[in-house]
């Protein structure tokens, strides 16, 4: 047999015995008074990792550099700088009066 | 609801704002007592009673000092139903987190009060001259900003309202957040100028938080994170200081009180079935409980701004807001709408459908759930009509 092929059977042989554990726990006849879904230990591990990923989080300096720059300053400073010029123009024309009577914005507006 | 905005706006600017929250207030705490288990400590009600008065005058008072000596002390029942009722020993750093930010962020506010009360020998905000210097004006609205609150700020939002008990979440995400709002409305009046730095920080903001909360696994840490995404479009709304998006504000304020609420107490009646608030575990709800998933279903899709709800009308008043202001804008908080609306639907979808899961045995619905949730999602249809 080969080397899979063997690791393959070991596999399954655990899966069998893990899915043989969970119905015998879940169809258990004293089980009656039990609530919920079944209690897995690896999710709860997983919901804890996620709760707590802050306290665990180990920034690296130069991806947290990039990521700094990269999807936070660049991207905000670019909308600010733009939405500063967009705005600046617009003040600028409504205050020289370059704007008539008639094209003003929400004239239809009570 | 926006006639009574305008006449307010015409008339008495505060009064106005302030009887709109005040009702939603009242709204809340009526459906939260509804809520509440029969057999309580008498320590809960009085805290719950404690908060509900500081609230109560919070909005309520007219002076500047009033209202920030009583913002800061909603602090403390609110802390006192984080740390004493909370579920998880992860309470404690959530209620540091609260606290310290609040402080911290409302420092400078103090001192401005300070200072301009003197200046102007009166704390009523019609007395004084504008903020002057942006970066006073933006000084004196940090405290409102972390209330509201907006990304980089927000990072006490979703540990304090996880760690709350249901009444907390519900307290904390309905009217604790729009006391930011609030805030931010009272001091609108002395902006001299556009704020497109903070616009621009809640825009992308905003956007951040959307796809923060597609890969949230705990579903209270996702329905705490759209909170962020909502007062984004708030705090946006407030900035740009027009007739429409005031208006958009308000209903914003009032539609995504009565939702998130309304979304946390659901979210606690699948926990009381399922025991737990991973996504990996709430699942195939709709067979489960049906009738439940209902309110599930309608409470998700309003809060995406579905018509005809008031979510709806609170997004269209603020794009009508935002194309006076620049229509270039209309994209990236177009944007900001379409990832409110993926998360809303990720929501929906994940904990309703998907492959059904072994649950032993569960609680059937009471009339008291039927009833909080029908109270939750009733008046979003109702007030449009207002």
């Amino acid at each position: 047999m080969s080397a899979e092929s063997v690791l393959a059977q070991e596999r399954k042989r655990i899966r069998d015995a893990l899915k043989l554990q969970y119905q015998r726990e879940i169809y258990h006849p004293e089980g009656i008074n039990n609530t919920g879904a079944k209690f897995d230990p690896a999710v709860q591990r997983f919901m804890a990792m996620r709760a707590t990923s802050y306290e665990r989080f180990k920034p690296t300096s130069r991806r947290s550099l990039l990521f700094l720059f990269g999807v936070y300053i660049i991207p905000i400073w670019s909308v600010v700088y733009f939405m500063d010029k967009r705005l600046e123009r617009k003040e600028s024309i409504l205050s020289s009066g370059k704007v008539s009577y008639r094209d003003r914005t929400f004239k239809f507006h009570t | 609801m926006y006639l009574a905005c305008c006449l307010g706006m015409m008339l008495e600017f505060h009064l106005s704002w302030g009887g709109i929250l005040l009702a939603l207030t009242s709204g809340v705490f009526f459906v939260m007592v509804m809520s509440l288990k029969p057999l309580r400590p008498w320590s809960y009600s009085v805290v719950l009673g404690v908060l509900f008065t500081l609230l109560w005058l919070t909005f309520t008072t007219r002076s500047f000092i009033g209202f920030y000596v009583f913002f800061e002390c909603s602090l403390i029942p609110t802390i006192a139903l984080i740390l004493g009722w909370g579920y998880q020993p992860e309470r404690l750093p959530a209620s540091y987190y609260f606290l310290f930010y609040t402080l911290v962020s409302s420092l400078p506010l103090l001192f401005i009060i300070i200072s301009y009360t003197s200046m102007y020998s009166s704390s009523l905000l019609c007395f004084w001259d504008g903020l002057g210097d942006s970066l006073i004006f933006v000084l004196a609205i940090l405290a409102f900003l972390v209330k509201l609150p907006v990304y980089f700020a927000h990072v006490w939002l979703p540990k304090a309202h996880v760690e709350a008990p249901v009444t907390g979440s519900m307290v904390l995400a309905a009217i604790l957040l729009k006391l930011g709002g609030y805030g931010l409305y009272l001091v609108q009046g002395l902006c001299t100028h556009s704020e497109t730095l903070v616009m621009g920080v809640c825009m992308m903001g905003g956007v951040f938080s959307c796809l923060i909360c597609l890969r949230q696994s705990d579903v209270k840490s996702l329905i705490a994170y759209s909170s962020v995404a909502h007062m984004s479009f708030v705090i946006l709304a407030m900035l740009m200081c027009g007739h429409y998006s005031n208006a958009s504000s308000i209903l914003m304020m009032v539609s995504h009180g009565v939702c998130s609420s309304g979304l946390f107490y659901l979210a606690y009646i699948f926990y009381t079935r399922i025991w737990s608030r991973s996504f990996l575990l709430t699942r195939s709800t709709v067979s489960l409980l049906p009738y439940l998933c209902f309110w599930w279903l309608g409470l998700s899709f309003f809060n995406m701004g579905l018509p005809p709800s008031l979510n709806f009308f609170s997004e269209m008043y603020f794009f009508v807001g935002v194309f006076n202001l620049d229509w270039s804008m209309a994209f990236l908080t177009g944007a900001l709408s379409f990832f409110s609306s993926c998360y809303c639907i990720y929501l929906y979808s994940s904990t309703s459908h998907g492959e059904s899961l072994y649950i032993s045995s569960w609680l059937e619905y009471s009339l008291k759930e039927y009833l909080v949730s029908s109270t939750h999602l009733i008046p979003l249809l109702v007030l449009v009509l207002i």
